[in-house]
């Protein structure tokens, strides 16, 4: 059993799991005819069947090994690239967590700043014209077309 | 529809695409999708989706000529990072790298440059042409559409796509199938009852196409390009020597340019099969029919320009099925149907007679944002090597912090926000486990409008399914649409009884 053969598995196990929850999620749902023959539930119905046919498929493929072998260069996976993704993954969040209680500029500046000197170093003075103008410039041009980005810890 | 009446409005359509403001739009979706293809790593369907928020509130026209602008213009962009990095910017590109770096190595990197320029706007024209002599009757066939056919047609769309798109079709499959699930988000519109919203009152008016295409293609190729980062960036050739072929390459060029426009247009019809297959399809084609087929791969002309052409021709082939029966040929389209559904429009065959404006103002400007991008990419060969050294590092947090902006203004929400990221998350997901995304944004897209067919469908035959075959159409339709699933598997079969025969003897 190879790497891709477990991905496929897992796949295979997450869509069942999926599609058994999507239909117990439209079960629930109130059947209402109003003049219509099917009502609310009956496609999200035939949605949920498929998926979960689509992951046995999936599945057994996986397991029989029908799995395709040409994939990219999945082995070259280095841990720290994945850390790296997770790190970016996680700055965003924070960005995204902050960015009403500080305000577009602040928080867009400061968000900026933190991959531009980890991801271009050497080059401390671009990084600075382009933190603080691309998020000023952007508050401008959304300030003219009449959208008002929160404003946070600034006055305007 | 009239021939006169047709007549007439193709040409109004030249005085439509002509106003100042369609212009403006026009030569700024040229100059951006030039940009955009020239940087590795953000495609004309990031690039819109960013622009997306922008455009909400502004003439629908105005932003689906830009789109187009960006979609095309991209694919002239493309072949700067082929030919002087050897890197494609997107997937399409990879054939040109082929033949295309090798010539700048051997420093013919501006011929190159040139020759990729001038195939991709003939066959660009060319194709354009086609694009208006097969519009109209494509839309006539789909007009009489009811509900029974128009749901047989958004199932083809969508098998079609899942099996063509990836290396997998249930994988394609499943990827429709959770396009198909976002889109049941939210208040069922004929009961009122609010379906799958998790208990999240912004869930209530639905997932936003808008969310979920930043977040599976901007976020999740963000993720990408900082794996990529990793890899170091390459140094681009520089560009010495005559920009100009010789008569002889001329010659030799003219034939593969027109060959790789009819294959190209051929496949972008197809749903699902974008620029990709189209330059795959074209470059073997022309190995194949060469006197000397090895040159290839060694910095042949006609290796560069076939595929090229076969790319530009392929975005306008994706066009026909989009606007005439509202399914899209490719990502990029799938995404530019989104865009019309957000304006309100609603796209399928009736587009050509409710909105003729829009249709050919649309396909028209295209012959000009041909004309423009020429002149501009000519000269702009020897400034691409520049563009080509933007610091991955800085583009990487522009694309986010335009990404969240324009998100974030589309509802003042940061609900949105988070949304976002969960979708750009499960993009990076479907990249990792090889699904491909289109089928998603094509489910995302035809969702509603096909539950709606499926609903009024059953109303009409009292619940009876058999309606989906009492039309020939229809029938036809649906037995396309199994057949398109179980093609790969016939293949399959069809190989292994291949390779039985010869053990036999």
């Amino acid at each position: 059993m190879n790497v891709k053969t477990v991905k496929d598995a897992l796949l295979g196990v997450g869509t069942v799991v999926l599609g058994s929850a999507y239909l117990f999620a439209a079960n629930l749902l109130p059947a209402l005819h109003t003049g219509d023959p099917v009502g609310p539930k009956t496609f999200p119905y035939l949605i949920g069947i498929a998926t979960l046919v689509c992951g046995v498929v999936i599945g057994t493929r996986a397991i029989l090994g029908h799995s395709h072998d040409d994939w990219s260069d999945e082995e070259s996976d280095a841990p720290t690239r994945m850390l790296a993704v997770g790190g970016v993954y996680i700055w965003t969040l924070l960005y995204f967590l902050v960015f009403e209680p500080l305000g577009f500029l602040l928080s867009c500046t400061m968000f900026m700043l933190g991959l531009c000197f980890f991801f271009n170093r050497g080059h401390p003075i671009a990084n600075l014209i382009v933190s603080f103008a691309i998020p000023f410039f952007t508050y401008v041009l959304f300030a003219q077309l009449g959208i008002t980005l929160p404003s946070g810890v600034f006055p305007y | 529809m009239e021939l006169v009446g047709t007549v007439g409005h193709v040409l109004h359509g030249f005085a439509v695409s002509a106003e100042p403001n369609n212009l403006l739009f026009l030569f700024i979706g040229v100059v951006l999708g030039t940009l955009i293809g020239l940087l590795p790593g953000i495609g004309s369907s990031t690039a819109i989706a960013l622009l997306l928020p922008v455009t909400y509130g502004m003439n629908p026209l105005a932003a689906l000529i830009m789109f187009a602008g960006i979609y095309y213009g991209a694919q002239y962009g493309n072949t700067a990072s082929a030919v002087l990095i050897n890197t494609p910017g997107t997937a399409s590109a990879a054939m040109t790298t082929l033949d295309g770096y090798p010539m700048a190595k051997a420093g013919r990197a501006g011929a190159a440059l040139a020759a990729a320029t001038i195939a991709s706007f003939i066959s660009g024209t060319v194709s354009i042409v086609l694009l208006t002599v097969l519009a109209i009757p494509f839309a006539r066939f789909a007009l009489d559409f009811g509900p029974a056919e128009y749901f047989a047609l958004t199932l083809f769309a969508l098998s079609a796509v899942s099996s063509l798109t990836g290396r997998s079709v249930p994988k394609g499959i499943l990827a429709a199938l959770l396009g198909l699930m976002i889109s049941t988000v939210g208040i069922d519109l004929q009961s009122g009852v609010p379906r799958f919203t998790m208990g999240v009152l912004a869930f209530q008016d639905g997932i936003s196409f808008l969310i979920v295409i930043v977040g599976f293609f901007a976020i999740a190729e963000i993720m990408i390009n900082v794996e990529r980062w990793f890899q170091g960036t390459l140094e681009p050739i520089s560009i010495k020597g005559k920009l100009w072929l010789t008569r002889d390459e001329w010659r030799r060029c003219i034939k593969p340019i027109i060959r790789g426009c009819l294959v190209g247009f051929g496949v972008g019809v197809l749903p699902g099969t974008g620029g990709t297959v189209a330059t795959v399809l074209a470059y073997a084609t022309e190995r194949r029919l060469a006197k000397n087929p090895e040159r290839f791969g060694k910095g042949a002309i006609e290796g560069v320009v076939s595929p090229e052409a076969a790319n530009n021709a392929s975005t306008c082939g994706a066009m026909v099925p989009m606007l005439t029966l509202g399914v899209p040929g490719s990502d990029t389209t799938a995404v530019m149907l989104g865009a019309l559904v957000l304006y309100g429009i609603v796209p399928g065959p009736h587009l050509f007679v409710d909105q003729p404006n829009l249709v050919w103002g649309l396909i028209n400007s295209m012959y000009l944002g041909n004309v423009v991008l020429v002149i501009l990419n000519l000269p702009l060969i020897g400034v691409s090597v520049r563009i080509l050294r933007t610091p991955p590092g800085i583009l990487m947090a522009l694309i986010l912090a335009v990404a969240s902006v324009g998100t974030y203004s589309f509802d003042n929400s940061t609900t949105d926000l988070f949304a976002m990221l969960f979708f750009g998350l499960a993009g990076y997901g479907f990249r990792k486990l090889d699904i491909p995304v289109s089928p998603l944004i094509l489910g995302l897209v035809l969702g509603s409008l096909m539950e709606q067919s499926f609903r009024q469908s059953m109303v009409i035959s009292s619940g009876n399914p058999i309606i989906f075959f009492s039309s020939w159409t229809a029938a036809m339709l649906m037995v396309m649409a199994i057949l398109s699933l179980l093609a790969p598997a016939i293949g399959h079969l069809f190989r292994l009884l291949l390779k039985a025969v010869p053990q036999a003897d």
